[in-house]
């Protein structure tokens, strides 16, 4: 499995991740699409750090991870609450920031 | 002592801001109280102060922010020390004819002070990023002030106002980082000390886009046409007590950032544009006083007549010599006594009659005889009467002018606006005079009141110091003199210079 | 010395009180007066000028200082002399006058104030105090023009009297601007000094300050074109206008020019301005004065006439004989003017001659002193007038400087003054009482016993000529003007008064008809005497209406609609961008997606093929 490889499976994931980002609007779903956006970084970070013998990339996939996890916990509290209280998640209609 | 002198208001403002129980009364009391303590020092400031001494007396230094070498610094040389105890004079004023308002005096009050505090910092400091905090200081309340208190147009009057000043400011804050850079470039001693930084020498181009940056700060607050439109706007809208601190101190610092600054810095610059820029102070002498002819409210009559008089004392400043700058000096003080007094006379009238339209008025002589006298008197004052302390202001600054190098060629026009818009000053005062105090009505309401006591103790003594200053100006110039000569002291060598280029033609 | 009168004079101000403290004040201050003239008598006449005295040091600004200081010598001691004389006799007379009104102590404590200003402005040994007291005089006549405040009419008429003072003294504040420019000082002594030394006659410096110092001149004397408020300044009290507006602060511009004789004769060209300027407004408010029906308005013109007379011959180089008029003048003006104030009392207030008559045997004393005064005004013989307008009208053909040109304005004049000043003496004091409603009666004694005074003084002044000229010589190069004698010219000059006397006599005894006759035939000309020469219209249409447009338009066009305008505009301008940037904040969170990687691809692409 060469560096390419993986450098193409990345990108594609990548690319996926943000097309589905752009156009779903469930927010949850938009943000599943985030993830995949962050674990393609992931997928480069490890395998880079293969490539060049290095362990930075991985522990930088690790903390992308952990930052992962909390932004997931913020994300899905704050999906929550626009819920609760406009019983709508379409992220089109939640345009109160309109400048 | 000058610390104590403007910080004692702070914090009077501090105590009202914070101690909700106070009742009126004491809340009153407090304010009182910090502004008299801050005069009463300032006078023994103007016993102490050393009248041949051309620097600066009663400094006080302590590190600021020591990693960029700003420090607190504070004194006062023989030009601050008349404008610091203008200020602190009326601000004693406004607190006490601030006595009616009803809404919310704890904040109202502790506002004023604020201003009193910031403009006194103006004047004493001594640290250019010190004078800019203390120069946006007196922006915060002024704002406040006028929008939550004012009248009429109030928003849109304090917003013009906020934007106008806050442009110039902004560009003064740019002209003071970079002097003292230039200033570190030159000789590797970073310092924000305006003592030091007015020795730097600057290179033409510097010296010119600086002297822009700081002239439009200083001419906006002023302010020298056409930069005045914020003026009209904002007076009409302000409370009278605060339109005392506004027109009496506030706009002095525009005049003082000049003399303090722009003389010392930017001698070339001067030289060089000196003639146009005076020609801006002339033109708003004359168009503040020809609109004031055609005003019907009496409020805005000062207003413009304001625009006029600070037109005189611009020209003055760019006169470059001695006569003019000394001649400017003291009509700051004249103008800040005669416009507050003019001001309190106009809010006394309003508040009997209800209305400040002219033509509403007339011949309240019969039922105001005591008001009738001193108005009298603040007119004449106003309108330049010789033996009455505006004409000194006024003569010593055309005299200024006639002499002036800088205006050379074009003094001579300058003189004649000046005239001529002392001419138009004796219509518009007498218009006002008149028109408000003489000829019969019997329109008038029946249960009109003279003033009374406190409104006399208000009025008082700006009356006693138009006659003073008018019979003994030389008490106030002997003060003014070496210092201004100070200040001066680049005008010789720039003429030196320029004489020497020009072939001498002397 | 001299400060003792000013103190004294000063101390005065504050004491509004009655009559009495005033009078006994101005009275004092003649006493002073009178004493520093005994003392300058005393002297040798060279030793008699350039008495200085420092008050206190007042100002000093660079190389300009100032002391406040006193000049003593013939010619301020003289017009002291005359201030708080004729100034007595009429504080006097103003306790009868003014007996009734409510204001009476108000009135006093102004015409304090204006004995005050005047002794300052002859009293000032510089320029500056002299245009100090200049513009305090100014502002004492504008008070009491302004006395009736509760009248529209002397409420504009005191406003425009001011107004043009205040042009006066901005003429005489640039003066004295060039003056120190020039000789780097404004005192008297100083410049005087040095002005013949540095300059040549008609030069350009010595032509601007004569110049501008004339204007200030004109101003305060009512020269045209500058005269007009002088007519309007009689809606003040009658006291006022013989004090103010006849016998001193119209003289100060004649005083001016006589104190700066030093300079005025290093200026021929000024000086025939001087002298064609006020022998045009001799003969030119005499014309007016021909058919003016206020009998106070037609005394106003006359001094207008008058002073013209002073300024040919100040004009002409003759300064003492144009400060010996003034002497005259104040006295027989201020009788008129009295005697003029004592029939408007008598008649309880009524100007208009056509409404008077046949007050001779009412008031005799009253009659007397008019006629006593019209006679000097005339100039009959051996009255005070004779001998110094006789001595004006000669010298304006026979002095260096004179001319027939000169002469002739001066004995035209000389006829319509006849003719004026006895169609209001005819009128007021001869044939039947023409309103039956009035019941006149003669003044109180305060009243008619100064117009005794002034009487006598009317008549024996005139005797006085040689020992005045002699007096005031030292001032003006220490020679006395040669007199000149020339019987034919006086011939002239009386003939012409007399006729101009047979002529008011003649339109007074012919019938109504014959009247109307006459000034049906000449009706354009009396139209334009009786609108004065429509000056006030073109005033009106040339200055005030021209101010009021441009107020006008820098006010609605330049301030609302310019600067405030551009300044709003910049404002809006501001929103309007900022308005149309917040479109982009759509709120939509798939738009800032896409955006985000829009321009992500962007920076890519930059980095890629860059």
């Amino acid at each position: 499995m060469g560096t390419d490889f993986i450098l193409f499976v990345s990108a594609s994931v990548f690319c996926i991740g943000a097309t589905g980002f752009m156009i779903r609007k469930n927010p949850l779903v938009m943000f599943m699409s985030v993830e995949l956006m962050l674990n393609s970084v992931n997928l480069l970070l490890v395998g880079f750090s293969k490539e060049l013998n290095s362990l930075d990339g991985q522990i930088f996939a690790l903390l992308i991870m952990t930052v992962a996890a909390a932004e997931v916990v913020v994300g899905l509290a704050i999906i929550l609450t626009i819920f609760r209280t406009r019983h709508d998640l379409d992220v089109d209609n939640i345009n109160t920031l309109k400048g | 002592m000058l610390t104590i002198i403007v910080f004692t208001p702070l914090i009077a403002a501090l105590v009202l801001f914070f101690r909700k129980s106070l009742n009126e009364r004491q809340v009153y009391k407090t304010a009182l109280a910090g502004a008299g303590a801050s005069l009463f020092l300032v006078v023994c400031i103007l016993l102490g102060f050393d009248t041949a001494q051309p620097g600066l007396q009663f400094v006080a230094t302590s590190h600021w922010v020591p990693a960029l070498h700003i420090n607190y610094q504070v004194g006062v040389d023989g030009i601050s020390v008349w404008l610091v105890a203008l200020t602190a004079f009326l601000s004693v004023i406004s607190i006490v004819l601030s006595k009616n308002q009803k809404t919310n005096l704890r904040f109202y009050l502790g506002l004023l002070l604020l201003l009193e505090t910031g403009t006194l910092g103006v004047f004493v400091a001594l640290d250019t990023i010190l004078f800019y905090v203390f120069w946006e200081l007196m922006l915060v309340p002024t704002y406040f002030l006028i929008g939550l208190w004012g009248e009429g147009k109030r928003v849109y009057a304090t917003l013009k106002f906020v934007i106008f000043t806050l442009v110039g400011s902004l560009l003064m804050l740019v002209a003071i980082i970079a002097l003292s850079v230039i200033h570190f470039e030159a000789t590797h001693e970073l310092t924000f000390e305006i003592r030091t930084l007015v020795h730097t020498q600057l290179d033409p181009a510097t010296q010119l886009w600086m002297f822009a940056f700081f002239f439009m700060a200083f001419a906006i607050k002023m302010p020298i046409f056409p930069f005045h439109s914020w003026l009209p706007h904002t007076y009409l809208a302000c409370p009278i007590p605060v339109l005392i601190m506004l027109t009496g101190a506030m706009s002095k610092t525009g005049a003082y950032g000049l003399i303090r600054f722009c003389l010392p810095l930017f001698p070339e610059a001067i030289h060089d544009f000196g003639l146009p820029l005076a020609g801006l102070a002339a033109v708003g002498m004359v168009y503040g006083a020809w609109i004031a002819i055609m005003q019907k409210d009496i409020k805005a009559v000062v207003a413009y007549s304001s625009i006029s008089h600070l037109g005189f004392i611009a020209l003055g400043i760019l006169a470059f010599n001695t006569q003019g700058v000394e001649g400017s000096v003291l009509q700051m003080v004249n103008h800040g006594i005669i416009a507050s007094a003019l001001f309190i006379i106009v809010g006394i009238l309003e508040q009997r009659l209800g209305t400040r339209n002219l033509n509403e008025f007339c011949g309240l002589k019969k039922a105001m005889p005591v008001l009738y006298g001193l108005f009298m008197l603040i007119t004449l004052a106003a309108l330049g009467l010789p033996g009455l302390n505006g004409f000194v202001g006024e003569f010593l600054i055309l005299m200024g002018v006639w002499e002036s190098k800088t205006l050379l060629g074009l003094s001579v026009i300058y003189v004649l606006m000046g005239g001529l818009a002392i001419v138009f000053a004796s219509i518009y005062m007498l218009f006002l005079f008149q028109g408000a105090m003489q000829e019969s009505s019997n329109k008038l309401p029946g249960n009109l009141k003279d003033i009374n006591k406190s409104e006399v103790f208000v009025l008082l003594p700006a009356c006693v110091l138009v006659v003073f200053i008018g019979l003994y100006p030389k008490l106030f110039v002997d003060k003014i003199s070496p210092s201004a000569q100070k200040v001066l002291h680049m005008e010789k060598l720039v003429h030196q210079k320029s004489e020497g280029g020009g072939g001498g033609h002397h | 010395m001299g400060f003792l009168a000013l103190s004294f004079l000063g101390a005065v101000l504050d004491k509004k009180q009655v009559g009495l403290v005033a009078c006994s004040a101005v009275g004092l201050a003649f006493l002073v007066a009178f004493w520093a003239l005994t003392d300058l008598m005393n002297l040798e006449p060279a030793e008699r000028i350039g008495h200085v005295e420092v008050l206190y040091p007042w100002i000093t600004s660079g190389k300009f200082h100032l002391d406040l200081s006193v000049l003593i010598d013939p010619l301020s001691v003289f017009m002291l002399m005359i201030i708080t004389g004729v100034g007595f006799v009429i504080h006097v007379y103003s306790i009868g006058y003014m007996n009734d009104d409510p204001e009476y102590s108000r009135f006093m404590s102004y015409m304090n104030l204006f004995i005050f200003s005047m002794s300052v402005l002859v009293m000032a040994a510089d320029f500056f105090f002299l245009i100090v007291g200049w513009a305090l005089v100014g502002l004492a006549s504008y008070l009491l023009i302004g006395f009736y405040s509760e009248k529209r009419s002397a409420v504009l008429a005191a406003r425009k009297a001011f107004v043009m003072n205040v042009i006066g003294d901005v003429g005489m504040v640039v003066a004295a601007y060039v003056i120190f420019q020039n000789f780097g000082s404004l005192n008297y002594v100083d410049v005087f000094a040095k002005a013949p030394e540095m300059y040549l006659p008609n030069s350009d410096a010595i032509l601007l300050i004569t110049f501008l110092l004339l204007v200030g001149a004109f101003a305060k004397s009512a020269q045209i074109p500058l005269h007009t408020w002088l007519p309007d300044a009689m809606e003040g009290p009658t006291p006022v206008s013989a004090l103010i507006h006849a016998a001193t602060m119209v003289t100060a511009g004649v005083y001016l020019i006589a104190r700066c004789s030093v300079l005025y004769e290093l200026a021929p060209y000024t000086m025939y301005l001087i002298a064609t300027v006020g022998g045009i407004t001799a003969i030119f408010a005499a014309t007016i004065g021909l058919v003016q029906n206020d009998i106070k308005r037609v005394i106003a013109y006359s001094t207008m006439s008058q002073l013209g007379y002073m300024f040919l011959a100040v004009g002409i180089g003759m300064f003492g004989l144009g400060m010996f008029h003034l002497m005259t003048h104040a006295f027989f003006k201020a009788l008129l003017f009295l005697s003029a104030g004592s029939v408007i009392h008598g008649m309880s207030g009524e100007q208009d001659i056509r409404k008077m008559g046949g007050l001779m045997a009412i008031m005799p004393l009253t009659f007397i002193s008019f006629l006593i005064g019209s006679l000097s005004l005339i100039g009959f013989p051996l009255t005070s007038g004779y001998f110094s307008k006789e001595a004006i009208i000669i010298s304006a053909w026979h002095a260096p400087m004179g001319n027939i040109f000169f002469w002739g304005l001066a004995v035209v004049t000389a006829g319509l003054t006849g003719f004026y000043s006895f169609r209001i003496f005819f009128f007021a004091f001869m044939g039947k009482q023409k309103d039956p409603n009035a019941h006149p009666h003669e003044s109180p004694v305060v009243m008619t016993l100064p117009l005794m005074i002034l009487a006598f003084l009317s008549l024996i002044a005139g005797g006085l000529g040689h020992d005045v000229l002699e007096f005031l010589s030292p001032v003006f190069g220490g020679h006395v003007p040669p007199h000149h004698e020339d019987g034919l010219l006086e011939g002239i000059t009386l003939t012409l008064g007399a006729v101009g006397v047979i002529a008011a006599l003649g339109l007074y005894l012919t019938d109504e008809e014959r009247v109307k006759f006459v000034k049906d035939m000449l009706l354009p000309v009396h139209e334009i005497l009786y609108r004065k020469y429509y000056i006030d219209e073109l005033y009106d249409f040339f200055l005030v209406q021209p101010t009021k447009a441009i107020g006008k338009f820098l006010e609605e066009k330049a301030e609302r609609q310019g600067i405030d305008f551009v300044v709003d505009q910049v404002a809006e301008k501001v929103k309007e961008t900022s308005e149309g940037l917040s479109q982009w904040q759509s709120g939509k969170v798939r738009v800032y997606a896409l955006n985000m990687v829009g321009g992500a691809v962007m920076i890519l692409m930059f980095l890629v093929f860059y």
